[in-house]
């Protein structure tokens, strides 16, 4: 279909093109935070250059050039087959430009073009034409209504209250469109799925739409009543409003309190750095941080890669992109003293090879974390994944290909986690449109003891039974049945169009590519339960991650969904763990449903009260697809919680691959929670301190800490529940801490200020101007 | 008789990777296929083709060990030898011989044994060496093999090696898929008409069924086979996709087209050109 080629072909438009300025070196301009180092502009030059590469329709980054390149050309062609070519590609290019009402004009000029002389449209062309218009009209209203009028209900799933349109036109139109279209076709279930988020958007559904093409409204309801968590993220500043991107939710200045770094994929795309003030704001300190001009990032992973106990953090570049297009991944040093330093090219770890996934891992067990990178191999453009072992002194050195982990493949997403129990850290990789890799970690090759021997890993994804999805995106290991065995979740990625999903929720058949959930059985296979936990489904998931929603002690989780054809607007999904026993889709009563483009997520208590709440960032990949990021506040659930802190002493600092065992005291006897000290998913960075919930625990009767590199078992007793504490390896106790509490607001702002792409406080001194 | 048992087997899997090879070309999807993809089955393996490597060492005593590995065992293989290595590398691979785990001297000692057994002067099958024999079994089945029993139902064994191979998707009926083009919009219902063009090839992947072929063909959907019937709602307007059709969503008993080998499956590569709705009609 013409249509979905060039949704295709424009998934990556974004910002406009910039003319930067570059600081002299050495100095900063007013306003700029401190001097950068070398190394940071360095990079910050790189990344400059990384905007411009590639001529301009091979450049995704240069979009909106394309449009007056298209205009002029259009001035100047006068051959009818050239004019309509041209049409239609300026079309297509002014929609993903955001200009969706001109958009509009031109799809209908063109459709004039095509029917001259009476010429009949095709079935394909008709199709075509009105889902397009219709999608023009659609992001019309959506432009007009849940961008410049955004309140918290703005395009949460089902739409309903705040989110219905005050301003109609764009999807009235969008709703004739739609109705023509479907009593052409009426098995047009991209059209259906359209038509009833049009209806929403009016306040219309479901009466308002004919019971044909009606979908139920319990298609969407929630099968377990968890209360409402209010998009907060406005009234504290954080909501920023760009493309897809990553976030580290963690403790960056070491004060007890949760910090956050956020990213977008775009060039022009400031990293922003926000500090947790205690007190219920936050304070934006990119430019004092020493970040300014530190654009773009897929994604973020973090760790303590120096061992000096602040968190450092690895961006992401490239992703889906080729490596011509020279956009290096970067190292970003915390120097402990509230600034970040571009350590990349220092460290070893310089690279233009496309990338949107990494883990921090001791593969070795030397107590330094290593870095495993994915990389994206795409026709000719081979780029095997690359393995860093930590020196121990800053600097890395690669190894994949003597440790038999150079694979060669579209890698979407990596995470380590030890899946036999065996105290070596093992690595799982999702591939596009190939079996799946489970690398068992076996240790050095040759059977010594050197850690700078030569490792040993062996895919063993085939006998363990986890090489699907094949079209597959974002993963976890986790626990979910706190069996003390790590299980795995693999995202499902392919749709025809938005239609795949809307026959999953009418329970049609369709070719969309589901997600798995696999049970470790404990003996180094797992079983495929994706149907018994209710987890069989299409959630076309991007990013992703994994945390305790009402303290209840079992994992749940929220999948940011989408790609980047501008029709799949379908909601985020939130799962609730039923004791292991089934996922609960609860995204409809929590407030989860988040129609934008969802990326990268982190749950942690924010508000150190006990309960984690959820940063999600929202955005697509076409520069109109912008989004503000949002932060879900936890009301309670009435559950006991304990959160612990762990530093390591032999292993690594921040107790990366520890593994935890907690055993409660409940009024029906022992119980046991499993937990591992984990980012999490390999699309969303969650804090490394461990928060766990004790559901109606009475009393903590022990903790069990498990330390890989010394294969020692730390045995903790007094943890009081509802409390915190800081272990240090091989401590005889835990500290108690006393974290500042507050509360995020309970209810959101009754309006929140209006989006701005890049929005956030404006940069100083940034070499790469914001969009407008 | 064990000779009779194992080679039609062999041979028959030759002609399942040469069907392989044919069928990636047709499906189009060279970006998701790899030699890797195409496995012996390791059931196959585990039952037939361990037991015979190790019970073909026994069939002859030698007096003195065999020599030692071939000298120069890293250099470079000349090209008209690459295939023996790799098709060696292969069969090491399904064996899964990398986990078990043996040492060089006892790798260095069963290529000795298999070259000994070539030379006609091959180690005893002892009970030590049964022992190992069922130790490594023992270890494949650890590994996921297949159960021991009577051999898999060669049509699901097809379907099982075409999924796992290929990246095919599966339905609940075993129809496979592969959507080798996304289309996008209107899915044909069983009460509207399709107009699809097809070519369709027997198992093989290679020998044409021209007398199935279509060109623009209009039909009812509720007049396709169950299998393309189901397999086109999974397609969107545009759309291409390949489908590989089980005998018992194809033609019925006794009602298969002539030249057609009855109760095999059959692979169609279709294109949904147009659908023409119930509800569309003037």
């Amino acid at each position: 279909m013409l249509l979905l080629g060039w949704f295709a072909l424009a998934r990556l438009e974004a910002a406009p093109p910039s003319t930067p300025e570059i600081c002299a070196p050495g100095t900063s301009p007013a306003g700029a935070g401190p001097v950068q180092p070398e190394s940071t502009r360095k990079m910050v030059a790189r990344l400059r250059a990384a905007a411009l590469t590639g001529d301009l329709f091979s450049n995704p980054f240069r979009f909106p050039e394309r449009v007056q390149v298209l205009r002029d050309r259009l001035a100047a062609t006068t051959d009818p087959a050239q004019l309509r070519a041209t049409k239609l590609q300026l079309a297509q290019e002014l929609l993903n430009n955001g200009e969706s009402e001109k958009a509009l004009h031109q799809f209908e000029d063109y459709e004039r073009l095509l029917t001259e002389n009476h010429r009949p449209l095709t079935s394909a062309q008709t199709v075509m034409l009105l889902t397009a218009k219709a999608v023009c009209a659609l992001r019309w209203g959506e432009q007009e209504n849940c961008l410049v009028n955004h309140n918290a209900d703005s395009c949460l799933f089902p739409l309903a209250g705040g989110g219905v349109h005050q301003l109609p036109r764009g999807s009235r139109a969008a709703v004739g469109y739609l109705t023509e279209l479907l009593s052409q076709f009426p098995g047009d279930l991209r059209a259906r799925w359209l038509l009833n988020i049009a209806a929403m958007t009016l306040g219309e559904y479901p009466a308002g739409v004919p019971p044909a093409w009606r979908m139920d409204p319990q298609l969407f309801a929630s099968e377990y009543d968890i209360k409402h968590f209010p998009d907060v993220a406005g009234d504290l500043g954080l909501d920023v409003d760009d493309l897809a991107g990553g976030v580290v939710l963690d403790d960056f200045n070491s004060d007890g309190r949760l910090d956050l770094m956020v990213s977008a994929q775009d060039t022009s795309s400031q990293i922003r750095f926000f500090i947790n003030n205690g007190e219920g704001t936050f304070s934006d300190h990119t430019v004092a941080a020493g970040l300014t001009g530190l654009t773009g990032g897929l994604n973020l992973v973090h760790a303590d890669y120096n061992n000096d106990g602040f968190i450092d953090v690895l961006v992401l570049r490239g992703g889906w992109l080729s490596s011509s297009m020279q956009h290096p991944a970067s190292l970003l040093r915390n120097n402990g003293n509230g600034t970040f330093t571009d350590v990349t090219e220092e460290a070893g770890l310089l690279r233009y090879a496309p990338t949107q996934t990494a883990t921090w891992f001791d593969f070795n067990g030397d107590g330094w974390l290593d870095l495993f990178m994915g990389s994206e191999t795409q026709g000719q453009d081979i780029n095997p994944c690359q393995l860093f072992r930590n020196n121990g002194d800053g600097t890395f050195t690669e190894c994949a290909a003597a440790c038999g982990v150079a694979v060669v493949g579209f890698v979407k997403s990596v995470v380590s986690g030890d899946y036999n129990n065996d105290g070596r850290p093992d690595l799982y990789l999702s591939l596009q449109n190939k079996s799946n890799l489970l690398l068992r970690n076996d240790g050095p090759a040759g059977g010594g003891v050197s850690p700078t021997a030569p490792w040993k890993f062996t895919n063993v994804a085939a006998a363990a039974g986890v090489t699907e999805p094949f079209s597959s995106f974002s993963c976890w290991f986790f626990d979910y049945d706190n069996d003390g065995w790590l299980d795995l979740f693999v995202a499902g990625y392919h749709i025809q169009d938005v239609g795949d999903v809307a026959a999953d929720y009418l329970g049609l058949p369709h070719a969309g590519e589901r997600a798995r959930l696999y049970h470790n059985r404990g003996d180094g296979t797992f079983e495929d339960v994706s149907k018994q936990a209710g987890l069989d489904k299409l959630l076309h998931t991007m990013g992703c991650n994994f945390g305790d929603l009402d303290n209840d002690g079992w994992l749940d989780f929220y999948v940011g969904t989408g790609d980047p054809n501008l029709a799949t607007l379908i909601p985020n999904r939130m799962f609730r763990n039923d004791g292991a026993r089934r996922f609960q889709d609860v995204t409809t009563a929590g407030g989860f449903g988040q129609l934008q483009k969802g990326h990268a997520i982190a749950f942690g208590d924010i508000d150190e009260d006990g309960d984690q709440d959820i940063y999600s960032v929202v955005g697509g990949a076409i520069s109109s697809d912008h989004y503000h990021n949002q932060l879900f506040a936890n009301p309670g659930h009435g559950n006991h919680w304990l959160k612990l802190k762990l530093e390591g002493v032999q292993s690594n600092r921040g107790a990366l691959g520890a593994r935890l065992k907690l055993v409660l005291k409940t009024a029906n006897g022992e119980r046991v929670i499993h937990r591992s000290v984990t980012a999490g998913s390999s699309f969303g960075g969650n804090p490394f301190r461990v928060e766990f919930g004790l559901g109606q625990a009475l009393a903590v009767v022990r903790a069990e800490i498990f330390w890989p590199v010394t294969g020692q078992t730390q045995i903790l007793t007094g943890l009081e529940i509802d409390h915190s504490y800081a272990v240090r390896e091989g401590a005889a106790a835990a500290t108690r801490l006393t974290p500042v509490t507050f509360q995020l607001p309970t209810s959101p702002a009754a309006s929140h200020r209006p989006h701005v792409h890049g929005s956030g406080p404006a940069v100083p001194g940034n070499p790469i101007p914001q969009k407008p | 008789m064990r000779v009779a048992l194992i080679f039609p087997r062999v041979i028959a899997r030759r002609r399942a990777a040469g069907f392989h090879r044919s069928f990636r070309a047709f499906c189009d999807r060279k970006e998701s296929l790899t030699a890797s993809s195409f496995r012996i089955p390791l059931g196959l393996l585990r039952q037939i083709i361990i037991p015979a490597i190790l019970l073909a060492a026994g069939l002859a005593n030698a007096a003195e060990p065999p020599a030692t590995s071939r000298p120069g065992a890293d250099a470079p293989l000349p090209a008209a030898l690459a295939a023996y290595a790799g098709f060696g590398s292969e069969v090491a691979s399904q064996m899964r011989m990398a986990d078990w785990n043996w040492s060089d001297a006892q790798f260095a000692a069963f290529l000795d044994g298999m070259r000994a057994s070539r030379h006609g002067r091959a180690y005893p099958f002892d009970a030590a060496a049964l022992h190992l024999s069922d130790q490594i079994n023992q270890r494949i089945a650890e590994l996921g093999a297949q159960p021991a029993g009577p051999g898999p139902d060669p049509v699901d064994q097809y379907l099982r090696q075409a999924r796992e191979g290929l990246g095919m998707q599966q339905t609940a009926s075993s129809l496979l898929y592969l959507i080798v083009q996304a289309g996008g919009g209107p899915r044909p219902r069983l009460t509207d008409e399709v107009v699809v063009t097809a070519t369709v090839t027997a198992a093989d992947g290679k020998t044409p069924l021209p007398q199935l072929a279509a060109q623009h063909m209009k039909i009812r959907m509720a007049d396709l086979i169950p299998g393309l019937a189901e397999g086109l709602q999974l397609v969107a307007l545009g759309g291409r996709a390949v489908f590989v059709v089980p005998p018992k969503l194809s033609f019925p008993s006794g009602q298969w087209p002539a030249g057609v080998e009855a109760g095999s499956p059959l692979i169609f590569r279709v294109e949904l050109e147009d659908i023409i709705s119930a509800a569309a009609k003037p």
